[in-house]
């Protein structure tokens, strides 16, 4: 690991403040970086680390004024085993409490954990070995190379790297916003792929704070992660689903370069009872517009399951 | 001295061996961090080493120049390939004729060109970037079956002709006309992937030279012992110095799984410690440490039996990876484990050919011998509708009744009740699968030595030299002395000691027969130590015996004489009765030190989820004939490491490339996989001694075989009806099925 300034911010304004005068990143809970830094994948290294933990008032989980408003600082762990979280935005109490491992979910925050790189092994082959679109180069390995674990969805901006966040998913089943330094984002809205970056923010931006609005009495959310392990590890899909009010919000992760909206599934589910029949017509559907290659074709047929249990969950819920 | 086969005891008397609840002499040191492996040592003045990668699975140095990294302030050398010092030192892999340093490298992550050492690692990083190298990249080889491609290029074209590394063929009677006499024939393709030794702790090599005040012979080089002390051997060999000169820096090394491999940075840091005359530490990365591996395999069978489920007939064909370069015999991935059935024509057609991948090692066992033998003979109980412990049963030669007790008590804890394959879906949607695997596995006798000594303290000290790597073999060794010596536990002493006489113990083969070592010197110290009581009672040795660190009357026990008391009045001014024992200890049938082995059955129990491909394993049980066991905790934390490595191998473990580059794409936990304590179901050890071992009182040691794969596929073919080679991942699962 290569030496950098650290700067342990008391407030926003001088932690954006921090960017100005040196190539410089933010870091919360760190699990995500600090690996980069060691492998120093990309092809940069920041001169300077501001460290975001310090900021007083971006850790907390309380509901106010229709929403359930989330500190970006946030941890993991606090989020799993928050009550009303498990109660009430149950999908995301599931995903938080199945990041990672225990030892992660004490350190990484929501804001990290919605922020993280994208992962494809090429792009994060350690001391930058491939350089790929994602750092300004003009292939993607991946496509031609090994990519049972990339995305069912097609590329975006030439890239079929997933992003592997299970709390991303979530968020967008819960129609949740990403408050910001400089603005408030639908979460559906907040990803994209770009040259070393996977959200819309800008450098010098920072979550703030994630507002999920209130659900409905009656409504039922549920996330499940399919992975080689059961824990420490990044999911081969996960899914998580919101029904209620005759709606349906279904978003699938690990499976696309942005967490993917099955608006098709939401469709056929939504006012419907679900059942075995309903769920497995959802299920299908989520995955009707995939375009898997040959090696992560099975990535198709997980991904119809996960949707369809993550329903049935929802009705053993109700 | 001459070994002699021991008579099997009568496994109730035994006082000491096999107790149960005997912490281990270094239990505390390692508990609490007071250990100190390599990793962890600490040296004033202190420098750090780093040695190139290559970037490329197969390339030559045509061009260096290294004036802007020795430039660099903090950088104290940099040694280069063509090093006359380096150059002159034994080749660490002669059979591919490889140096310990040179120009070309065989796979990604090779330590070629150069190396450096300065005052921290963050520069050493920097030099090796400032250096400026011309590559010429040369074709690579990832998959051994392509290595044998005619136009495939030679990668040790110095060594040998084509890249066939050995070959192994032989032939057990006429299997042409053996398959003749057969009722049936089942064939099979098998494959084995890459699988890491996976140091837990990633190798560190610290090397410091001395001059010791002791000694006038000259300096004296310390420097990690490694397994079975492989790093003091290839340090003596490198730097041409006699054993009192290369000493253990310490006697940690940490777990190494049969990774034997000392690997090039053991000569290579010593040579920058003597050019600096400082002590010099080179850390793997998690990275670097998969740069050894166990064979990928591919291998077809075909196995000849008639109605009754008995084989009659094998015939074999492998293609093994010897990867980049190899230290070590290859001769297991063969279908040696079908000599344990009754058939008579058997034959074997293995090559080991090099590739551009990890070095080929041992490791954790020997996977795909009684790998083939569990394909077989669960395929032959499908196809026969017949519970494929009866066709295990029918086709073991061995008269004893070790096979068939492991069998009976394992099928008894697993709650086995067979079912045909692809038959029996649970409650909750799953299907349920039953395996197992057998295995007389492999077990090793040694070259050792042991001394003993009765000191004034009434306790008796064993010295012992030898790299300390986990599994607690001195303390077996220390309950056997105190067994035969008569004296308590607690009064034997290991002392681990760099400088004492050569105590060899491997992991869990190898402790019964070191023990035998052991015995022998513990007999002999008896004789001396009875002689000496009896001259106190005024009597002949013949009327006494020992007990609780005492020699007693064997007529009067009350007339008693403690241990500590003897010492003095037997020698007088040398204050100690000693004895030592050396040699070889008991072997069997083919003189190469192989004893008898431990006979071990695992079974396991598995869920196939059908709809995601997804094998959740729920149950292990693992069931061993060790002959012997002399520390219970010692035997079971063996077998259950190999359980668990059995289910991470079987789930996740692969090297992963990119085929284009060579590039390892899994370097790291993280995307290797290792089974987590979740993934780990409920496990059982059972002990069961009935065989006669060449080991002491009969042991056989644990063996390794548990760490064989087949047990966790075998379940997966009874659960679905399809066999898939490790790692049984959901790609292949969904595949299988036809979801995929």
């Amino acid at each position: 690991m290569r030496r950098f300034d650290h700067l342990n911010a008391t407030s926003i304004q001088e932690a954006t403040s921090a960017l100005k005068n040196k190539s410089a990143v933010f870091i919360a809970g760190g699990t995500d970086l600090i690996g980069r830094l060691k492998d120093e994948i990309l092809p940069g290294y920041p001169e300077l680390i501001v460290n975001l933990k310090t900021i007083q008032g971006l850790d907390y989980v309380h509901e106010e004024g229709g929403l359930l408003k989330i500190g970006a600082g946030t941890r993991l762990a606090d989020i799993a085993a928050d009550p009303i979280v498990r109660l009430r935005y149950t999908a995301l109490g599931q995903a938080a409490g199945r990041a990672a491992s225990p030892h992660i979910r004490r350190m990484g925050t929501l804001g990290g954990n919605i922020s993280q790189l994208h992962r494809c092994w090429y792009f994060r082959a350690p001391q930058n070995r491939f350089e790929c679109l994602r750092k300004g180069g003009k292939t993607c390995f991946a496509l031609a190379g090994d990519n049972r674990y990339h995305s069912i969805f097609g590329a975006v901006n030439g890239c079929i790297a997933v992003h592997p966040s299970d709390t991303a998913p979530s968020l967008v089943a819960l129609d949740a916003r990403i408050k910001t330094t400089k603005r408030t984002i639908i979460a559906e809205d907040f990803w994209d792929v770009r040259v070393a970056s996977c959200t819309v923010l800008d450098t010098d931006e920072i979550v703030t704070e994630v507002q999920i609005p209130a659900p409905d009495v009656g409504a039922r959310s549920a996330f499940v992660k399919f992975a080689l392990r059961k824990s420490i590890d990044f999911p081969i899909v996960n899914a998580a689903v919101f029904v209620g009010g005759g709606a349906a919000r279904i978003c699938l992760n690990a499976v696309a370069p942005k967490p993917y909206r099955a608006t098709k599934a939401e469709q056929v589910i939504a006012g419907k009872s679900i059942d075995s029949r309903n769920t497995g017509a959802a299920g299908a559907a989520a995955a009707a517009d995939s375009r898997p290659l040959e090696a992560n074709r099975y990535k198709v047929q997980i991904a119809k399951v996960l949707v369809e249990r993550a329903l049935l969950e929802c009705a053993s819920a109700a | 001295m001459a070994s002699k086969m021991p008579e099997k005891p009568d496994h109730q008397k035994f006082r000491v061996v096999g107790k149960r609840g005997v912490p281990g002499s270094l239990s505390y040191p390692i508990a609490t961090g007071r250990a100190k492996y390599p990793r962890d040592l600490v040296f004033p003045d202190m420098l750090f080493a780093r040695v190139l990668r290559s970037p490329f699975a197969r390339a030559k140095i045509q061009r260096i120049d290294t004036s802007q990294a020795e430039a660099l302030d903090g950088v104290k050398a940099v040694i280069t390939w063509d090093d006359p010092e380096l150059r002159a030192m034994p080749m660490p892999y002669p059979a591919s004729k490889t140096p310990v340093l040179s120009n070309q490298a065989g796979r990604e992550g090779d330590e070629v060109g150069v190396m450096v050492a300065a005052e921290s690692e963050e520069l050493c990083d920097e030099a090796l970037k400032r250096i400026k190298i011309e590559w010429e990249v040369l074709p690579h080889i990832l998959d051994p079956r392509e290595a044998l491609d005619p136009d495939a290029p030679v990668l040790h074209p110095e060594a040998k002709p084509s890249n066939v590394d050995l070959v192994n063929n032989w032939e057990d009677g006429n299997v042409v006309a053996g398959f003749q006499e057969c009722d049936h024939v089942v064939e099979f393709d098998y494959a084995a992937p890459l699988t890491t030794t996976f140091h837990s702790m990633p190798l560190t090599i610290i090397s410091k030279w001395e001059q010791d005040p002791m000694d006038s012979e000259g300096p004296i080089l310390y420097t990690p012992p490694l397994y079975r002390d492989k790093g003091l051997a290839v340090a003596r060999e490198a730097f041409q110095l006699p054993w009192a000169q290369v000493r253990p820096i310490t006697l940690y090394v940490g777990a190494s799984y049969c990774d034997s491999d000392p690997r090039r940075v053991s000569r290579l840091v010593p040579l920058l410690a003597k050019r600096t005359g400082r002590p010099v530490r080179l850390a793997y990365t998690r990275r670097e440490v998969f740069d050894v591996a166990g064979s990928q395999v591919y291998a077809h069978v075909k196995v000849g039996f008639n109605n009754d489920g008995i084989i009659l007939a094998a015939h074999g064909k492998t293609i093994a990876s010897s990867g980049v370069e190899s230290d070590i015999e290859r001769s297991t991935t063969d279908l040696a484990a079908f000599r344990m059935t009754k058939a008579l024509h058997i034959k074997n057609e293995t090559t080991y050919v090099y590739t551009n991948t990890a070095r080929g090692a041992y490791l954790r066992g020997f996977p795909a011998s009684s790998d083939l033998l569990a394909r077989a003979i669960h395929s032959i109980a499908e196809q026969l509708n017949q519970d494929p412990t009866e066709t295990l049963l029918k086709n073991m030669h061995t008269p004893e009744p070790s096979v068939k007790e492991c069998l009976e008590k394992g099928k008894a804890a697993i709650g086995w009740k067979w079912h045909p394959a692809g038959t029996r879906k649970l409650a909750n949607g799953r299907m349920h699968g039953m395996g197992f695997r057998m295995r007389d596995s492999h077990g090793w006798g040694s070259t050792t030595a042991i001394s003993l000594k009765l000191k004034t303290d009434g306790k008796v000290y064993m010295p012992f030299g030898s790299a300390y790597f986990g599994v607690f073999g001195q303390d077996a060794l220390a309950m056997v002395v105190a067994e035969e010596v008569g004296a308590r536990l607690e009064d034997v002493v290991v002392q681990m000691d760099p400088v004492a006489p050569f105590s060899f113990i491997v992991g869990g083969s190898g402790i019964g027969s070191t023990a035998y070592a052991a015995q022998q010197a513990a007999i002999d110290l008896k004789a001396k130590i009875m002689a000496a009581g009896a001259a106190n009672l005024k009597v002949k040795p013949e009327q006494v015996d020992t007990k609780e660190s005492t020699v007693y009357l064997k007529a009067d026990p009350s007339k008693t004489v403690p241990f500590k008391s003897l010492v003095s009045d037997a020698v007088g001014q040398l204050g100690s009765l000693n004895s030592l024992w050396q040699g070889p200890t008991p072997t069997r049938y083919d003189g190469t030190l192989r004893k008898l082995g431990p006979v071990n059955i695992i079974f396991g129990e598995v869920e196939v989820d059908t709809e995601i491909g997804q094998v959740e394993v729920t149950q292990m049980i693992g069931v061993a004939d060790a002959g012997k066991v002399l520390r219970p905790s010692s035997f079971e934390g063996q077998l259950e490491g190999c359980m668990v490595w059995t289910i991470s191998k079987a789930k996740t473990e692969d090297y992963i490339f990119d085929k284009a580059t060579g590039v390892l794409l899994n370097g790291s936990t993280l995307e290797y996989k290792p089974a987590t304590i979740l993934d780990i179901p409920a496990m059982q050890t059972i002990t069961v001694e009935t065989r006669t071992g060449g080991g002491v009182y009969g042991s056989t040691g644990a063996g390794e075989n548990f760490w064989d794969q087949s047990v966790i596929s075998s379940a997966v073919f009874n659960a679905i009806g399809k066999w898939i080679d490790n790692p049984i991942t959901p790609d292949k699962v969904l595949k299988a099925l036809g979801k995929a």
